[in-house]
Protein backbone atom coordinates (compact mmCIF):
# COMPACT_ATOMS: atom_id res chain seq x y z
CA UNK A 1 0.00 0.00 0.00
CA UNK A 2 0.97 3.54 -0.98
CA UNK A 3 1.77 5.15 2.37
CA UNK A 4 4.41 7.28 2.64
CA UNK A 5 3.69 9.97 4.94
CA UNK A 6 2.47 9.79 9.05
CA UNK A 7 -0.13 12.41 9.89
CA UNK A 8 1.04 14.32 12.87
CA UNK A 9 -0.81 12.36 14.98
CA UNK A 10 -1.12 8.82 12.98
CA UNK A 11 -2.91 5.60 14.14
CA UNK A 12 -2.04 2.83 16.31
CA UNK A 13 -0.42 0.45 14.18
CA UNK A 14 0.50 2.98 11.13
CA UNK A 15 3.45 3.95 9.54
CA UNK A 16 5.93 1.74 11.36
CA UNK A 17 8.57 1.65 8.85
CA UNK A 18 9.91 5.32 9.60
CA UNK A 19 10.21 6.71 13.19
CA UNK A 20 8.63 9.95 13.94
CA UNK A 21 11.25 11.44 15.13
CA UNK A 22 13.32 11.03 11.98
CA UNK A 23 9.91 12.49 10.31
CA UNK A 24 10.02 15.93 9.25
CA UNK A 25 8.27 18.51 11.60
CA UNK A 26 6.62 22.20 10.86
CA UNK A 27 4.68 23.98 8.36
CA UNK A 28 4.76 22.02 5.06
CA UNK A 29 6.69 23.25 2.35
CA UNK A 30 5.06 24.84 -0.81
CA UNK A 31 4.35 22.15 -3.57
CA UNK A 32 5.24 19.87 -1.49
CA UNK A 33 2.07 17.66 -1.43
CA UNK A 34 2.80 17.52 -5.48
CA UNK A 35 6.22 16.54 -4.63
CA UNK A 36 5.04 13.96 -2.51
CA UNK A 37 2.27 12.56 -4.72
CA UNK A 38 4.95 12.05 -7.47
CA UNK A 39 7.33 9.88 -5.08
CA UNK A 40 4.13 7.71 -3.92
CA UNK A 41 3.88 7.18 -7.29
CA UNK A 42 7.80 6.24 -7.80
CA UNK A 43 7.03 3.92 -4.93
CA UNK A 44 4.18 2.34 -6.45
CA UNK A 45 5.39 1.40 -9.62
CA UNK A 46 9.11 0.14 -8.22
CA UNK A 47 6.46 -2.01 -5.92
CA UNK A 48 4.00 -3.01 -8.99
CA UNK A 49 7.11 -4.15 -10.28
CA UNK A 50 8.75 -6.11 -7.42
CA UNK A 51 6.04 -8.18 -7.76
CA UNK A 52 5.64 -8.39 -11.34
CA UNK A 53 9.41 -9.59 -11.89
CA UNK A 54 8.69 -12.27 -8.56
CA UNK A 55 5.99 -13.73 -10.66
CA UNK A 56 7.97 -14.40 -13.16
CA UNK A 57 10.77 -15.45 -11.35
CA UNK A 58 8.68 -18.10 -10.25
CA UNK A 59 7.82 -19.07 -13.48
CA UNK A 60 11.47 -19.36 -14.56
CA UNK A 61 14.79 -21.54 -13.55
CA UNK A 62 18.29 -20.36 -11.35
CA UNK A 63 19.42 -18.02 -14.02
CA UNK A 64 15.88 -16.26 -14.54
CA UNK A 65 15.69 -15.99 -10.99
CA UNK A 66 19.11 -14.31 -10.41
CA UNK A 67 18.00 -11.43 -12.52
CA UNK A 68 14.91 -11.38 -11.10
CA UNK A 69 16.59 -10.65 -7.46
CA UNK A 70 18.92 -7.90 -9.19
CA UNK A 71 15.38 -6.42 -10.34
CA UNK A 72 13.64 -6.68 -7.22
CA UNK A 73 16.65 -5.54 -5.45
CA UNK A 74 16.95 -2.20 -7.54
CA UNK A 75 13.39 -2.05 -7.13
CA UNK A 76 13.00 -2.15 -3.59
CA UNK A 77 16.00 0.48 -3.12
CA UNK A 78 13.77 2.81 -5.30
CA UNK A 79 10.94 2.26 -3.24
CA UNK A 80 13.17 2.75 0.34
CA UNK A 81 14.08 5.86 -1.24
CA UNK A 82 10.97 7.22 -2.35
CA UNK A 83 9.38 6.60 0.90
CA UNK A 84 12.52 8.09 2.65
CA UNK A 85 12.68 11.85 1.22
CA UNK A 86 8.73 11.66 1.46
CA UNK A 87 9.15 10.56 4.68
CA UNK A 88 12.58 13.35 5.74
CA UNK A 89 12.38 16.08 3.33
CA UNK A 90 8.83 16.56 2.90
CA UNK A 91 6.84 15.21 5.32
CA UNK A 92 2.94 14.05 5.03
CA UNK A 93 1.16 17.44 5.78
CA UNK A 94 -0.85 18.28 9.21
CA UNK A 95 -4.00 15.26 9.20
CA UNK A 96 -5.30 15.37 13.04
CA UNK A 97 -7.32 12.52 13.16
CA UNK A 98 -9.81 14.20 15.34
CA UNK A 99 -11.36 16.49 12.29
CA UNK A 100 -15.29 15.73 12.06
CA UNK A 101 -16.60 15.95 8.03
CA UNK A 102 -19.23 17.60 9.04
CA UNK A 103 -17.45 20.14 10.97
CA UNK A 104 -15.27 20.99 8.06
CA UNK A 105 -15.48 24.30 6.04
CA UNK A 106 -14.42 24.55 2.76
CA UNK A 107 -10.84 26.00 2.25
CA UNK A 108 -7.65 24.96 1.19
CA UNK A 109 -6.43 24.23 4.48
CA UNK A 110 -9.36 22.07 5.84
CA UNK A 111 -9.23 20.12 2.04
CA UNK A 112 -5.23 19.66 3.15
CA UNK A 113 -6.22 18.23 6.27
CA UNK A 114 -9.00 15.87 5.24
CA UNK A 115 -6.98 14.70 1.69
CA UNK A 116 -4.18 13.84 4.45
CA UNK A 117 -6.35 12.11 6.85
CA UNK A 118 -8.03 10.62 4.38
CA UNK A 119 -4.76 9.35 2.39
CA UNK A 120 -3.90 7.38 5.63
CA UNK A 121 -7.23 6.11 6.71
CA UNK A 122 -7.92 4.94 3.11
CA UNK A 123 -4.71 2.79 3.53
CA UNK A 124 -5.67 1.58 6.64
CA UNK A 125 -8.67 0.56 4.80
CA UNK A 126 -7.83 -0.62 1.59
CA UNK A 127 -5.19 -3.00 4.14
CA UNK A 128 -8.00 -4.40 5.48
CA UNK A 129 -9.88 -5.21 2.73
CA UNK A 130 -7.11 -7.25 1.38
CA UNK A 131 -5.69 -5.14 -1.15
CA UNK A 132 -1.93 -5.50 -1.50
CA UNK A 133 -1.25 -2.18 -3.83
CA UNK A 134 -3.47 0.61 -4.65
CA UNK A 135 -2.22 4.44 -5.52
CA UNK A 136 -4.59 6.57 -3.55
CA UNK A 137 -3.76 10.34 -4.35
CA UNK A 138 -3.55 12.92 -2.04
CA UNK A 139 -4.04 15.83 -4.75
CA UNK A 140 -7.34 14.05 -6.13
CA UNK A 141 -8.62 13.90 -2.67
CA UNK A 142 -8.43 17.74 -1.82
CA UNK A 143 -9.80 18.59 -5.44
CA UNK A 144 -12.76 16.56 -5.04
CA UNK A 145 -13.23 18.11 -1.50
CA UNK A 146 -12.96 21.43 -2.73
CA UNK A 147 -15.30 20.74 -5.95
CA UNK A 148 -18.18 19.35 -3.22
CA UNK A 149 -18.09 22.53 -1.20
CA UNK A 150 -20.18 22.88 1.52
CA UNK A 151 -23.48 23.85 0.62
CA UNK A 152 -26.27 21.39 2.14
CA UNK A 153 -24.51 19.76 5.17
CA UNK A 154 -26.92 16.41 5.30
CA UNK A 155 -25.75 15.82 1.44
CA UNK A 156 -22.68 16.68 1.19
CA UNK A 157 -21.00 13.65 2.70
CA UNK A 158 -23.03 11.40 -0.63
CA UNK A 159 -21.74 14.15 -2.58
CA UNK A 160 -18.17 13.40 -1.25
CA UNK A 161 -18.88 10.07 -1.53
CA UNK A 162 -19.65 10.46 -5.51
CA UNK A 163 -16.79 12.83 -6.15
CA UNK A 164 -14.24 10.50 -4.65
CA UNK A 165 -15.33 7.38 -6.95
CA UNK A 166 -15.54 10.09 -9.82
CA UNK A 167 -12.14 12.01 -9.31
CA UNK A 168 -10.35 8.02 -9.16
CA UNK A 169 -8.71 8.98 -5.96
CA UNK A 170 -7.89 5.23 -6.12
CA UNK A 171 -6.58 4.08 -8.77
CA UNK A 172 -4.45 1.02 -9.71
CA UNK A 173 -5.87 -1.45 -6.86
CA UNK A 174 -4.74 -4.66 -7.21
CA UNK A 175 -6.44 -7.70 -4.46
CA UNK A 176 -4.45 -9.92 -2.50
CA UNK A 177 -4.96 -13.07 -4.39
CA UNK A 178 -7.19 -14.71 -0.93
CA UNK A 179 -9.41 -11.68 -0.80
CA UNK A 180 -13.19 -11.80 -1.47
CA UNK A 181 -13.69 -8.90 -3.26
CA UNK A 182 -12.72 -7.34 -6.41
CA UNK A 183 -10.81 -3.60 -6.62
CA UNK A 184 -14.55 -2.01 -7.89
CA UNK A 185 -15.67 -3.17 -4.93
CA UNK A 186 -13.08 -2.79 -2.65
CA UNK A 187 -12.94 0.92 -3.79
CA UNK A 188 -16.64 1.71 -3.03
CA UNK A 189 -16.02 -0.06 0.50
CA UNK A 190 -12.97 1.78 1.01
CA UNK A 191 -14.58 5.43 0.38
CA UNK A 192 -18.09 4.09 2.15
CA UNK A 193 -15.83 3.12 5.41
CA UNK A 194 -14.20 7.27 5.10
CA UNK A 195 -16.96 9.19 4.94
CA UNK A 196 -19.05 6.76 7.32
CA UNK A 197 -15.58 7.20 10.12
CA UNK A 198 -15.54 10.67 9.36
CA UNK A 199 -18.89 11.40 10.29
CA UNK A 200 -18.99 9.37 13.16
CA UNK A 201 -18.73 10.45 16.81
CA UNK A 202 -15.10 11.10 17.31
CA UNK A 203 -14.85 11.44 21.01
CA UNK A 204 -15.62 8.36 21.78
CA UNK A 205 -13.11 5.76 22.49
CA UNK A 206 -10.24 4.97 20.06
CA UNK A 207 -10.10 6.61 16.18
CA UNK A 208 -8.55 3.54 14.91
CA UNK A 209 -11.14 1.38 16.16
CA UNK A 210 -14.03 3.37 14.97
CA UNK A 211 -12.35 2.71 11.60
CA UNK A 212 -12.29 -0.49 11.78
CA UNK A 213 -15.98 -0.92 13.33
CA UNK A 214 -17.02 1.87 10.22
CA UNK A 215 -15.60 -0.69 7.54
CA UNK A 216 -17.15 -3.67 9.09
CA UNK A 217 -20.25 -1.66 9.15
CA UNK A 218 -19.42 -0.99 5.03
CA UNK A 219 -18.99 -4.43 4.80
CA UNK A 220 -22.08 -5.33 6.26
CA UNK A 221 -24.15 -2.95 3.83
CA UNK A 222 -22.24 -4.38 0.77
CA UNK A 223 -24.91 -5.16 -1.26
CA UNK A 224 -27.13 -2.28 -0.23
CA UNK A 225 -23.43 -0.34 -1.67
CA UNK A 226 -23.08 -2.00 -4.98
CA UNK A 227 -27.25 -1.40 -5.54
CA UNK A 228 -26.71 1.70 -4.81
CA UNK A 229 -24.37 2.47 -7.26
CA UNK A 230 -23.31 6.46 -7.82
CA UNK A 231 -27.22 7.64 -5.92
CA UNK A 232 -26.62 9.88 -3.75
CA UNK A 233 -29.82 9.47 -2.36
CA UNK A 234 -28.99 6.15 -1.46
CA UNK A 235 -24.99 6.86 0.16
CA UNK A 236 -26.73 9.38 1.99
CA UNK A 237 -29.42 7.56 3.60
CA UNK A 238 -26.87 4.71 4.74
CA UNK A 239 -24.56 7.11 6.10
CA UNK A 240 -26.97 8.75 8.23
CA UNK A 241 -28.44 5.62 9.49
CA UNK A 242 -25.24 4.30 10.63
CA UNK A 243 -22.97 7.72 11.33
CA UNK A 244 -23.69 7.09 15.60
CA UNK A 245 -23.52 3.27 15.49
CA UNK A 246 -19.87 2.92 14.24
CA UNK B 1 -22.11 -24.88 34.90
CA UNK B 2 -19.65 -22.00 34.67
CA UNK B 3 -21.84 -19.23 37.04
CA UNK B 4 -21.01 -16.38 33.71
CA UNK B 5 -24.21 -15.15 33.64
CA UNK B 6 -24.99 -11.96 35.03
CA UNK B 7 -21.67 -11.89 36.79
CA UNK B 8 -19.57 -8.92 35.97
CA UNK B 9 -17.77 -9.99 32.27
CA UNK B 10 -15.39 -6.66 32.99
CA UNK B 11 -16.83 -5.30 29.87
CA UNK B 12 -15.00 -2.54 28.44
CA UNK B 13 -14.96 0.62 30.08
CA UNK B 14 -17.50 3.63 28.48
CA UNK B 15 -18.41 6.91 29.23
CA UNK B 16 -22.14 6.63 27.90
CA UNK B 17 -25.14 4.72 29.25
CA UNK B 18 -24.54 0.92 28.00
CA UNK B 19 -28.16 0.91 26.14
CA UNK B 20 -26.19 3.66 23.76
CA UNK B 21 -22.79 2.14 23.81
CA UNK B 22 -24.16 -1.38 22.57
CA UNK B 23 -25.69 0.05 19.78
CA UNK B 24 -22.24 1.82 18.89
CA UNK B 25 -19.45 -1.28 17.05
CA UNK B 26 -16.48 -0.81 18.39
CA UNK B 27 -17.61 -1.27 21.81
CA UNK B 28 -20.23 -4.13 21.01
CA UNK B 29 -17.24 -5.63 19.19
CA UNK B 30 -15.31 -5.18 22.22
CA UNK B 31 -17.53 -6.41 24.75
CA UNK B 32 -18.28 -9.37 22.19
CA UNK B 33 -14.62 -10.73 22.79
CA UNK B 34 -14.69 -9.87 26.37
CA UNK B 35 -17.24 -12.21 26.89
CA UNK B 36 -16.26 -15.02 24.57
CA UNK B 37 -12.10 -14.52 26.63
CA UNK B 38 -14.11 -15.16 29.74
CA UNK B 39 -16.32 -17.76 28.73
CA UNK B 40 -12.99 -19.32 27.59
CA UNK B 41 -11.28 -19.07 30.90
CA UNK B 42 -14.25 -20.37 32.72
CA UNK B 43 -14.60 -23.13 30.70
CA UNK B 44 -11.31 -23.90 28.92
CA UNK B 45 -13.90 -23.65 25.64
CA UNK B 46 -11.90 -22.12 22.27
CA UNK B 47 -13.56 -19.89 19.79
CA UNK B 48 -12.98 -18.27 16.87
CA UNK B 49 -15.10 -15.08 15.89
CA UNK B 50 -15.86 -14.15 12.39
CA UNK B 51 -15.91 -10.22 12.62
CA UNK B 52 -18.20 -10.03 9.16
CA UNK B 53 -20.87 -12.42 10.95
CA UNK B 54 -20.66 -10.19 13.75
CA UNK B 55 -20.74 -6.84 12.24
CA UNK B 56 -23.40 -8.32 10.23
CA UNK B 57 -25.58 -9.65 13.39
CA UNK B 58 -25.21 -6.39 14.78
CA UNK B 59 -26.48 -4.22 11.99
CA UNK B 60 -29.75 -6.83 11.16
CA UNK B 61 -30.20 -6.07 15.39
CA UNK B 62 -29.93 -2.23 15.02
CA UNK B 63 -32.67 -2.40 11.90
CA UNK B 64 -34.64 -4.91 14.01
CA UNK B 65 -34.72 -2.50 17.08
CA UNK B 66 -35.37 0.78 15.16
CA UNK B 67 -38.20 -1.09 13.06
CA UNK B 68 -39.88 -2.69 16.59
CA UNK B 69 -39.24 0.41 18.79
CA UNK B 70 -42.89 1.27 20.09
CA UNK B 71 -40.80 5.09 21.30
CA UNK B 72 -43.63 4.65 24.23
CA UNK B 73 -41.99 5.47 27.76
CA UNK B 74 -44.60 2.86 29.25
CA UNK B 75 -43.82 -0.07 26.76
CA UNK B 76 -39.32 0.84 27.45
CA UNK B 77 -38.57 -1.37 30.38
CA UNK B 78 -40.12 -4.51 28.10
CA UNK B 79 -39.15 -3.79 25.01
CA UNK B 80 -35.19 -3.61 26.67
CA UNK B 81 -36.35 -7.81 27.34
CA UNK B 82 -37.07 -7.89 23.92
CA UNK B 83 -34.25 -5.75 22.16
CA UNK B 84 -32.23 -7.99 23.88
CA UNK B 85 -33.50 -10.97 22.88
CA UNK B 86 -33.52 -9.99 19.08
CA UNK B 87 -29.30 -9.39 19.68
CA UNK B 88 -29.32 -12.99 20.80
CA UNK B 89 -31.59 -13.69 17.44
CA UNK B 90 -29.08 -12.08 15.09
CA UNK B 91 -26.49 -13.51 16.43
CA UNK B 92 -27.42 -16.92 16.21
CA UNK B 93 -28.74 -16.11 13.03
CA UNK B 94 -25.47 -15.08 11.63
CA UNK B 95 -23.67 -18.14 13.90
CA UNK B 96 -20.35 -15.53 14.26
CA UNK B 97 -18.23 -18.20 16.55
CA UNK B 98 -16.47 -21.31 15.71
CA UNK B 99 -15.75 -23.60 18.31
CA UNK B 100 -11.71 -24.16 17.57
CA UNK B 101 -10.61 -26.08 21.24
CA UNK B 102 -12.67 -28.25 24.25
CA UNK B 103 -11.22 -29.25 26.74
CA UNK B 104 -10.55 -33.20 27.40
CA UNK B 105 -13.04 -33.69 30.33
CA UNK B 106 -16.10 -31.95 29.06
CA UNK B 107 -19.66 -32.88 29.85
CA UNK B 108 -21.96 -32.81 27.64
CA UNK B 109 -24.25 -32.53 30.33
CA UNK B 110 -23.67 -28.72 30.57
CA UNK B 111 -25.01 -26.61 28.69
CA UNK B 112 -21.61 -24.92 27.95
CA UNK B 113 -20.20 -27.69 26.44
CA UNK B 114 -23.65 -29.24 25.39
CA UNK B 115 -24.16 -25.71 22.86
CA UNK B 116 -21.15 -23.92 22.95
CA UNK B 117 -21.79 -20.90 20.35
CA UNK B 118 -25.11 -20.68 21.79
CA UNK B 119 -24.18 -20.55 25.39
CA UNK B 120 -21.47 -17.87 24.82
CA UNK B 121 -23.93 -15.75 22.74
CA UNK B 122 -26.33 -15.69 25.59
CA UNK B 123 -24.10 -15.35 28.58
CA UNK B 124 -22.86 -12.07 26.00
CA UNK B 125 -26.81 -10.83 25.35
CA UNK B 126 -27.70 -11.40 29.26
CA UNK B 127 -25.09 -9.08 30.65
CA UNK B 128 -25.70 -6.73 28.31
CA UNK B 129 -28.87 -6.44 29.35
CA UNK B 130 -28.27 -6.62 32.83
CA UNK B 131 -26.09 -4.14 32.67
CA UNK B 132 -28.52 -1.43 30.71
CA UNK B 133 -31.08 -2.72 32.64
CA UNK B 134 -29.44 -1.77 35.91
CA UNK B 135 -28.65 1.13 34.63
CA UNK B 136 -31.82 2.44 33.53
CA UNK B 137 -33.94 0.99 36.32
CA UNK B 138 -32.57 0.40 38.92
CA UNK B 139 -33.16 -2.89 39.48
CA UNK B 140 -31.12 -6.15 38.75
CA UNK B 141 -31.92 -8.66 36.26
CA UNK B 142 -32.37 -12.20 37.59
CA UNK B 143 -31.15 -15.30 35.89
CA UNK B 144 -34.41 -17.65 35.08
CA UNK B 145 -34.41 -21.05 36.65
CA UNK B 146 -34.18 -22.39 33.60
CA UNK B 147 -30.69 -21.36 32.47
CA UNK B 148 -29.18 -24.19 34.40
CA UNK B 149 -31.33 -26.94 32.91
CA UNK B 150 -29.87 -29.04 30.21
CA UNK B 151 -33.29 -30.39 28.56
CA UNK B 152 -34.10 -26.55 28.14
CA UNK B 153 -30.94 -25.83 25.88
CA UNK B 154 -31.80 -29.12 24.20
CA UNK B 155 -34.94 -27.15 23.26
CA UNK B 156 -33.97 -24.20 22.76
CA UNK B 157 -31.02 -25.13 20.29
CA UNK B 158 -33.44 -27.34 18.24
CA UNK B 159 -35.73 -24.60 18.36
CA UNK B 160 -33.49 -21.81 17.22
CA UNK B 161 -32.36 -24.08 14.26
CA UNK B 162 -35.97 -24.49 13.42
CA UNK B 163 -36.85 -20.69 13.74
CA UNK B 164 -34.78 -18.24 14.89
CA UNK B 165 -37.46 -16.44 16.72
CA UNK B 166 -37.55 -19.17 19.26
CA UNK B 167 -33.88 -17.18 20.23
CA UNK B 168 -36.43 -14.44 21.64
CA UNK B 169 -38.15 -16.65 24.19
CA UNK B 170 -35.70 -18.11 25.33
CA UNK B 171 -33.45 -15.20 25.90
CA UNK B 172 -36.58 -14.19 27.89
CA UNK B 173 -37.02 -17.50 30.02
CA UNK B 174 -33.38 -17.24 31.07
CA UNK B 175 -33.84 -13.41 31.97
CA UNK B 176 -36.66 -14.48 34.52
CA UNK B 177 -39.04 -12.76 31.88
CA UNK B 178 -42.09 -14.02 30.41
CA UNK B 179 -41.89 -15.18 27.27
CA UNK B 180 -44.08 -15.00 24.38
CA UNK B 181 -44.04 -18.80 23.02
CA UNK B 182 -46.76 -18.10 20.14
CA UNK B 183 -45.42 -14.58 18.46
CA UNK B 184 -41.67 -14.56 19.75
CA UNK B 185 -40.47 -12.44 17.33
CA UNK B 186 -43.26 -9.88 17.94
CA UNK B 187 -43.10 -6.73 20.50
CA UNK B 188 -46.71 -6.24 21.69
CA UNK B 189 -47.90 -3.46 23.78
CA UNK B 190 -50.28 -3.49 25.65
CA UNK B 191 -49.77 -7.16 25.86
CA UNK B 192 -52.40 -9.33 24.86
CA UNK B 193 -53.23 -6.47 21.87
CA UNK B 194 -52.10 -9.04 19.20
CA UNK B 195 -54.03 -11.12 17.29
CA UNK B 196 -52.78 -13.69 14.69
CA UNK B 197 -53.36 -17.13 13.19
CA UNK B 198 -52.64 -20.10 15.54
CA UNK B 199 -49.17 -20.15 16.36
CA UNK B 200 -46.72 -23.31 16.69
CA UNK B 201 -45.53 -24.39 19.45
CA UNK B 202 -41.76 -25.05 20.58
CA UNK B 203 -40.57 -28.28 19.72
CA UNK B 204 -38.95 -28.95 23.02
Amino acid sequence: MELAGAPCRPADGEETMTPMSRRRQGPELPGAVVLREALRSIRHVAREGRDVVAEAASHGGVPVAQVANFAISGAERMAGVAEDVVGLLIGSGAAPLDLSLSEMPTDEASAACFAAAAYTALGHVLRGLGARHALVSELRLRAAFLRVGGENASTRPARLFVALREAEVIADVRMEPAADLSADEAVRLALFTLLLWMLSDRDVGDASEALDAAQMIGLALRTELAEAGHDETAVAKLLQEFRHHV
Amino acid sequence: MSDLAFRDLEMPATQEPVRVAARRLRWFRAAFRSAVDRVSAETGLRFEIDEGKLAAGFVRWLRAVERANPHNRGARHAFFDHAAGMMLRELLRQSPLTVTGKPGMADKERPEYFWPEGYCCTVFCLNVYALAVRQEFGNSAALGDAFGDLRTWWSFRENAHHDSAYAIAFFKLFAGVEPNWDFPDIFRWPKGELEGPIPVRPLG
